[in-house]
C-alpha cells in the first residue's frame, strides 16, 4: 500500500504528483533518448513513425477521449498539415516556421468545421467528420496547382538548427522533442480549468453549461487544438514518408488513429501513447505469427485486417478502459493490497441514452 | 426589491402548456419552495430560469437584470447555480474535480497560460482548491474527495452536486428535488445545510420538493403549481389548508 | 431530356441500393441506438455468399437469393446475440467502435475465405435491356428498383400486420414498457439485427450484377450514411428516399458537372444538410430530460 502525505495544494497540481511517476517517466525518456544509439536504422525508422502517430493520437485523444466528440476523419487534418507543411517548405519557409504554421492552418480548418459541428450530437458529428475527410481527400487530389494532385508531391528537404531532417537520427530527435512538447502542453491544459471543462462536456453538457462552460467555445477550442496537433503530426508524417499522395490520408488512417485511442484507453494521455505502442507492436507480431500458422490461414491476405478487427472487438467488449485501464487496475491492486475491490472499476450501465418523443 | 422575479412565464411543448403564465417573486434570504403533483411544470420553470429552454412568453428578472434571453452559460455568472433532479454529475471525474468545475465561472486565466501552465495558473488553481476545500468541509465530503463520482452511493452524489453548485458562490441556489432518493437521516442533514447556507453563506434558495416535512421545516414561502399554472402561494401551513391545493393533490368528490 | 431521364434512372437504381443500406442502419438504430458501421460489410458478405450459392453450390437464382438472405440473417442474429448484447446501454462511442471492429473482422474474414480477387456475378437479368418507348433500361437496374420496392412493401406489411413487427416497433419506442408488456426485447433486438442483415444481403445480391463481387463493395456504407442522415436516421421511408436523392444527384453531378466529383457528391450533400439541419432532414430533436 502507498500512503500519500501532502502538505500543500501545489503538490496535487504537479505534472508528476509522485516521485515514482517522475522516475518512471524519466526512465522512459532516457530509453527513448538512447534508442538511436542501440537500434538499427530500420527499427529507428519504425519508432519514428510511432512518435508521429503518437502526436496525432494525442490530438485525437483530446477531442474524442476527453471532450467526447467522436471524429472519424482525423486523417484529413493530418493530410492538411502534411500538405501545408510541404507547400510552405517549397515556398522557402524554414522548418521551424512552416511546421507550426501547418499546425495553425489545420487548427483553423478544424475550427471552421467545429463551429457548425457544435450543434450536432455524437453520431451525426462522427458521420460529418467522416464526410469531411473524404471531401478533403478529394479536394487535395483536385487542387493540382497547389498539391500536384494524384500524381503525388515530393516533400522538400528541410533542416532544423543545422540538422538535416532527411537524416533519420536527427528527425527521430525532432519528433521526440515535438511529442514531448505536445504531451506536456496537453497535460497542462488538462490539469487546468479548460481541460476540466472539456471533460465536463463529455459527461454532461447541461451541467457544464449550468456551471458557466460556454459550450460552443469549449467545443471549438477542443476541435481546433485537436486539429492543430494532428496537423503538426501530419507535417512530421510528410517528412517520414517523403512523398505525399491524397490517398495516404484516407478513412483507413482515420480509423487506425481512432483504434489507437480506443485500445489505449479513452480519457488518458498515457493511453493514447500505449495504444500507439500496442498497434506498433501488433503489426510485426502478426507478421511473425503468420510463420507459425498453417499456411492456409497464415498466408491468407485478410488475416491482418481480421486480427485488427478482432482486437478492437475484444477491447471494446472486455476492456473498455483500454490498456491504460488495465494498467490502472493492476496498479490499484498493488496499491490497495489486500483491500482491492473488483467493483471499483465496474462500469455503470444506463439503458437507452436518450429519451425519444416521437 | 425581489432577488428573482418571474412574471407570466409560459412555454408549450407541442400542444402541452407545460408552464402557463406563472408569476412569483423570491425575496433575498428566503427559502422558497415550489410544490405540486408530477407534471405540474416545476422543473420546467427551473429549466426556463436556467435557460435550457426558450420561454414563449414572460420575463425573468434577477437582481434587477432581465435574464429572460440571457445565454445559458452566462446564467451562473449572474449568480444563479442549480442542481438537477436526476443528477447531472461528471461521473468519470473525481469529487474534487466536480467541485472545481463548480469554480468555472471564476476562471481568470487564458487558454495559452494554461497550456504553458504559468505560475499564475498555479496560483489560481490553488485559490480554487482552497474554496473547494471549504465546501468539502462544510458538506463533510472529506472521505470522498478523490473518489470517482460513479463509485459513490446516491445520497453522497446528491451532496456532491449540491457542493458543486455551492462552489460557484451563487446568490441564488436552485435545488431540484434535493431530498428525493435520500434516507431520513440524509434528509435531516440536508435541512441543516439549507439552514446554514441561508444564515452563514447568505444564500437565497429556490427549490422544488415533494417531501413536505422538509418543506415545512426549512421553507417560509411556498408556491403550489398544477398543470402549468400557479394554484396557491403562501406559507407552508397556509397552502396546505387551501381547498384548491387539496383538490389538486387528492381529487375532489364532485 | 431523354439523356437526362436515362441518367436519372441509372442514378435512381444506385440510389435504391444506398436506400437499402440506410434502411439497415435505421432498423438497428431504432432498436438499439447503435449505428452499425458493419452494414456495408454485411452487404459485401451477402454478395460473396450469393456468389457461392450460385456459382459454387449451383443454386438457381431465386433459391440462391433466398438462401443468401436467410444465411446472412442468421449471421446477423448471431452477431447481436453473441457480440453486441453486452454493449447495450454503453455510451454510443462503444457501439461505433465495436461495429467498426466487426466491419474489419468481417472484411478480413471474407478476404481470408474467398481471397481478394474480383469475380463476376450472373443473374437472369444480366446483359439484357427493356425498352420503354425510346428509353432503354438495363434489366439489372430494373431488378434493383423492383427488388427495393418489393422489400419495402414486405417490410411495411411486416411492421403493420405481423405481431413480431409490431413488437419490434414497440421495443424501439420504449424498451422498458415493451419489456413490461412481455415482449422479449433482447430476442427482438437480435431479430432486428437478423432482419437488417437480411436486407443487406438482398441489397448485395441486387448490387453485385452491376459491379463485380469484390471486397470493396463495403464502401457503399459511406453513401448509406448520407442516405440515412438525409432521412433523419429514424424513419424507414426517409432512409429509402434519402438514398434515392443521393443516387440521382450523384449520377447527375457525374454526368453534367464533373465526372471525378461524382464520388463525393454524396458527402457534400450530407455535410451541407448537417450544417443546416444538425439533426438531419426529417430528424426530430432528441433532448435529454433533466
Amino acid at each position: 500500500m502507498r500512503f500519500d502525505f501532502k502538505t500543500r495544494y501545489e503538490q496535487d497540481l504537479r505534472l508528476f504528483p509522485h516521485r515514482t511517476d517522475l522516475l518512471g517517466n524519466g526512465a522512459l525518456l532516457l530509453c527513448m533518448l538512447a534508442a538511436p544509439l542501440v537500434l538499427p536504422q530500420y527499427f529507428l525508422g519504425e519508432l519514428t513513425f510511432l512518435l508521429v502517430y503518437g502526436v496525432a493520437a494525442i490530438g485525437l485523444m483530446l477531442l474524442s477521449g476527453f471532450a467526447g466528440l467522436i471524429s472519424l476523419g482525423h486523417a484529413a487534418f493530418m493530410g492538411i498539415g502534411a500538405y501545408a507543411h510541404a507547400i510552405l517548405l517549397e515556398a522557402g519557409l524554414p522548418f521551424a516556421l512552416s511546421l507550426p504554421l501547418a499546425g495553425l492552418i489545420a487548427g483553423a480548418i478544424g475550427m471552421l468545421l467545429g463551429i457548425p459541428a457544435l450543434r450536432m450530437t455524437g453520431l451525426y458529428l462522427a458521420i460529418a467528420t467522416l464526410a469531411f475527410s473524404i471531401i478533403v481527400e478529394h479536394v487535395i487530389g483536385k487542387w493540382e496547382g497547389l498539391t500536384q494532385g494524384h500524381g503525388g508531391m515530393q516533400v522538400p528537404e528541410a533542416s532544423l538548427a543545422g540538422f538535416d531532417m532527411g537524416d533519420i537520427e536527427s528527425f527521430y530527435y525532432t519528433a521526440l522533442a515535438i511529442l514531448c512538447l505536445v504531451v506536456v502542453g496537453t497535460a497542462n491544459l488538462l490539469r487546468s480549468a479548460t481541460g476540466r471543462a472539456l471533460i465536463a462536456l463529455r459527461d454532461s453538457e447541461v451541467a457544464a453549461q449550468a456551471l458557466g462552460v460556454n459550450l460552443p467555445y469549449a467545443k471549438a477550442v477542443a476541435f481546433s487544438l485537436s486539429a492543430g496537433i494532428t496537423g503538426i503530426a501530419g507535417g512530421l508524417f510528410a517528412h517520414r514518408i517523403g512523398w505525399l499522395e491524397p490517398g495516404s490520408f484516407n478513412v483507413v488512417l482515420s480509423l487506425q488513429l481512432l483504434m489507437m485511442v480506443v485500445v489505449g484507453g479513452l480519457g488518458s494521455l498515457k493511453g493514447a501513447l500505449l495504444g500507439v505502442a500496442f498497434l506498433g507492436v501488433l503489426d510485426p507480431a502478426i507478421a511473425i505469427l503468420k510463420d507459425y500458422l498453417p499456411s492456409a490461414i497464415g498466408g491468407a491476405a485478410g488475416l491482418q485486417l481480421f486480427l485488427f478487427g478482432l482486437v478492437l472487438v475484444l477491447f471494446v467488449l472486455f476492456e473498455p478502459l483500454g490498456l491504460y485501464g488495465r494498467w490502472l487496475k493492476i496498479k490499484a491492486y498493488f496499491d490497495h493490497f489486500p483491500m482491492y475491490r473488483r467493483a471499483t472499476f465496474q462500469r455503470t450501465k444506463t439503458y437507452m441514452q436518450s429519451e425519444r418523443y416521437r | 426589491m425581489s432577488l428573482l422575479a418571474v412574471e407570466n412565464l409560459a412555454i408549450r411543448f407541442g400542444g402541452v402548456r407545460a408552464v402557463d403564465g406563472v408569476s412569483f417573486a423570491v425575496e433575498p434570504g428566503q427559502v422558497y419552495t415550489i410544490i405540486g403533483p408530477n407534471g405540474a411544470g416545476k422543473t420546467t420553470v427551473f429549466n426556463l430560469i436556467s435557460r435550457l429552454f426558450d420561454s414563449d412568453n414572460g420575463t425573468v428578472t434577477f437582481d434587477g437584470r432581465d435574464i429572460t434571453r440571457e445565454r445559458p452559460h452566462r446564467i451562473v455568472r449572474h449568480g444563479i447555480a442549480r442542481t438537477f433532479q436526476n443528477l447531472e454529475l461528471f461521473d468519470h471525474a473525481t469529487v474534487l474535480q466536480n467541485l472545481l468545475l463548480g469554480r468555472h465561472r471564476h476562471r481568470t486565466v487564458k487558454l495559452l497560460d494554461e497550456i504553458l501552465f504559468l505560475p499564475r495558473v498555479t496560483r489560481s488553481e490553488v485559490a480554487h482548491r482552497e474554496k473547494a476545500e471549504e465546501v468539502i468541509e462544510f458538506l463533510e465530503l472529506e472521505a470522498h474527495r478523490d473518489s470517482p463520482v460513479a463509485s459513490l452511493p446516491y445520497g453522497v452524489r446528491k451532496v456532491v452536486e449540491l457542493g458543486r453548485a455551492l462552489c460557484a458562490e451563487p446568490k441564488l441556489l436552485l435545488l431540484d428535488e434535493p431530498a428525493s432518493g435520500l434516507n431520513p437521516e440524509e434528509t435531516e442533514n440536508l435541512a441543516f445545510w439549507i439552514d446554514d447556507m441561508r444564515s452563514d453563506l447568505g444564500l437565497t434558495i429556490l427549490m422544488v420538493e415533494h417531501d413536505l416535512t422538509l418543506v415545512n421545516e426549512v421553507s417560509e414561502q411556498v408556491l403550489v403549481m398544477n398543470q402549468g399554472q400557479a394554484l396557491a402561494e403562501g406559507s407552508p401551513a397556509e397552502v396546505q389548508k387551501d381547498p384548491a391545493v387539496i383538490a389538486a393533490y387528492l381529487g375532489t368528490d364532485e | 431530356m431523354l439523356d437526362f431521364l436515362q441518367q436519372s434512372l441509372n442514378g435512381f437504381a444506385t440510389g435504391c441500393i444506398y436506400g437499402l443500406v440506410a434502411l439497415g442502419f435505421v432498423l438497428i438504430y431504432k432498436a438499439s441506438e447503435i449505428v452499425n458501421f458493419a452494414q456495408g460489410d454485411m452487404l459485401m458478405l451477402g454478395a460473396f455468399v450469393g456468389w457461392t450459392a450460385l456459382d459454387v453450390l449451383g443454386f438457381g437464382y431465386w433459391p440462391g437469393l433466398l438462401f443468401t438472405i436467410l444465411a446472412c440473417a442468421a449471421i446477423g442474429f448471431l452477431l447481436d446475440r453473441q457480440v453486441m448484447r453486452p454493449i447495450i446501454g454503453q455510451p454510443q462511442f462503444a457501439g461505433i467502435m465495436l461495429t467498426i471492429g466487426l466491419a474489419f473482422t468481417i472484411r478480413g474474414g471474407v478476404i481470408m475465405i474467398w481471397g481478394p480477387e474480383e469475380r463476376s456475378f450472373h443473374t437472369p437479368f444480366s446483359n439484357k435491356t427493356t425498352a420503354f418507348g425510346s428509353l432503354a433500361v438495363d434489366d439489372v437496374s430494373l431488378s434493383i428498383v423492383a427488388g427495393t420496392l418489393v422489400l419495402c412493401a414486405v417490410l411495411f406489411i411486416f411492421f403493420r400486420r405481423s405481431r413480431l413487427g409490431v413488437a419490434m416497433q414497440a421495443a424501439s419506442q420504449n424498451q422498458l414498457a415493451a419489456y413490461l408488456m412481455a415482449i422479449p426485447v433482447k430476442t427482438v433486438n437480435s431479430l432486428v439485427w437478423g432482419l437488417s442483415a437480411g436486407v443487406a444481403a438482398a441489397a448485395g445480391m441486387l448490387l453485385a450484377p452491376s459491379l463485380l463481387v469484390d471486397t470493396n463493395l463495403w464502401i457503399v456504407v459511406l453513401k448509406g450514411f448520407g442516405a440515412a442522415i438525409l432521412g433523419g436516421f429514424g424513419s424507414i421511408p426517409g432512409a429509402v428516399v434519402g438514398g434515392m436523392i443521393i443516387g440521382v444527384s450523384e449520377q447527375l453531378v457525374g454526368v453534367y458537372l464533373d465526372p471525378e466529383s461524382k464520388g463525393i457528391a454524396a458527402y457534400v450533400i450530407l455535410l451541407a444538410v448537417l450544417l443546416v439541419w444538425p439533426q438531419g432532414l426529417f430528424g426530430g430533436a432528441e433532448r435529454k430530460r433533466v
